[in-house]
C-alpha cells in the first residue's frame, strides 16, 4: 500500500456502540471493505495514479501551462463559458489547452486516470450489481 | 482485474448481499413486482419525472400537465404502501452505500467514487 493511503487510511474497526446495536452482516461489510482498501491501493494503477499526480504537481513545465491556461480563463470570464469569445480568443484558449495536454505530466495522468478506471470500474460495477443501488453520484452503473 | 482486488471485490459483494439494506431491497422488490397495480404506478410516476427532467435538460418549460400529472401520481404513490416500502429500502441501501464510498475513500486518500470513473455518467 502506497504512504498515502496508508496515512489517509481509516481503519474500519467497529466502535462499542456498533458491536452492541449491529447484526453480522454490516460487520462484514466493513471487514471486507477494509479488505478491499486494502486490495485496490495496491494494485499497479493505484500505485501509478498516486506518482502521476505527486509528479504534475512538481512538474514546473506542467504548472506553468496551468497557471497560464487559468490567467487566461480569467481574463476572458463570463464569455469563455458562453462561448462568446473573438476567434482570436479561441486560438490563443485552443492553444494553451493543447500546450497543457502536450505535457508529458498531463499525458501520465491521464493515463494512470485511465487505468484506475478500468480496475476500480470493474470493481464498483460488481460491488453495484450486488447492492442493487450506485456509489453516490454514480448515474449508470 | 488485479487478482488479489478481484478476490477482496468478491467478498465485498457477498458481504453486502448478505447485509440487512440489501437483503430488505430485494424482499421490497419481490413485494413490488407481485403487485402489478402498485408497479404499473410506480412506472408511471417515473415516466412523467423523465418527461420533466429532459424538458429541463433542453431548457424548455414543463410540457403541458405535466406538472399536474406529477403530482396526482406522487400522491398516489405515497399513499401505496408497497412502494413507500420500496422507496423507504432503496433509500437504506442506497445510504450504505454511501457509507462504504466514505470508508473507502477515507481509506485510500482520494475519492472512489470518481476512481471508478462512473461518478455523474
Amino acid at each position: 500500500m502506497s504512504d498515502r493511503a496508508r496515512s489517509g487510511r481509516k481503519i474500519l474497526a467497529m466502535t462499542p456502540t456498533d458491536v452492541a446495536t449491529s447484526t453480522i452482516a454490516p460487520t462484514s461489510v466493513r471487514d471486507a471493505a477494509n479488505r478491499f482498501a486494502e486490495a485496490l491501493a495496491s494494485t499497479d494503477a493505484f500505485l501509478r495514479l498516486e506518482t502521476a499526480q505527486d509528479t504534475l504537481l512538481h512538474d514546473e513545465a506542467a504548472q506553468g501551462a496551468v497557471a497560464q491556461l487559468q490567467e487566461l480563463h480569467q481574463q476572458l470570464g463570463w464569455r469563455a463559458r458562453a462561448g462568446a469569445l473573438t476567434e482570436v480568443e479561441q486560438a490563443r484558449l485552443a492553444e494553451l489547452e493543447q500546450t497543457l495536454s502536450d505535457q508529458p505530466a498531463v499525458r501520465e495522468l491521464e493515463a494512470a486516470q485511465l487505468q484506475i478506471q478500468e480496475e476500480a470500474g470493474a470493481a464498483a460495477a460488481v460491488l453495484v450489481e450486488a447492492a442493487g443501488v450506485g456509489f453516490p453520484g454514480g448515474g449508470c452503473c | 482485474m488485479d487478482t488479489a482486488l478481484e478476490q477482496a471485490t468478491h467478498q465485498l459483494a457477498d458481504a453486502l448481499r448478505a447485509s440487512e439494506p440489501v437483503i430488505g431491497l430485494r424482499e421490497a422488490e419481490s413485494t413490488l413486482h407481485a403487485q402489478p397495480a402498485s408497479l404499473a404506478l410506480l412506472k408511471q410516476t417515473q415516466r412523467i419525472q423523465r418527461r420533466l427532467q429532459a424538458a429541463q435538460q433542453r431548457g424548455d418549460a414543463p410540457p403541458p400537465g405535466v406538472l399536474e400529472q406529477l403530482q396526482q401520481a406522487h400522491e398516489a404513490a405515497t399513499a401505496d404502501a408497497t412502494i413507500m416500502a420500496f422507496a423507504q429500502a432503496q433509500q437504506e441501501a442506497q445510504a450504505q452505500m454511501a457509507e462504504l464510498n466514505d470508508d473507502l475513500s477515507e481509506a485510500l486518500g482520494m475519492d472512489f467514487a470518481s476512481l471508478t470513473g462512473r461518478s455523474g455518467c
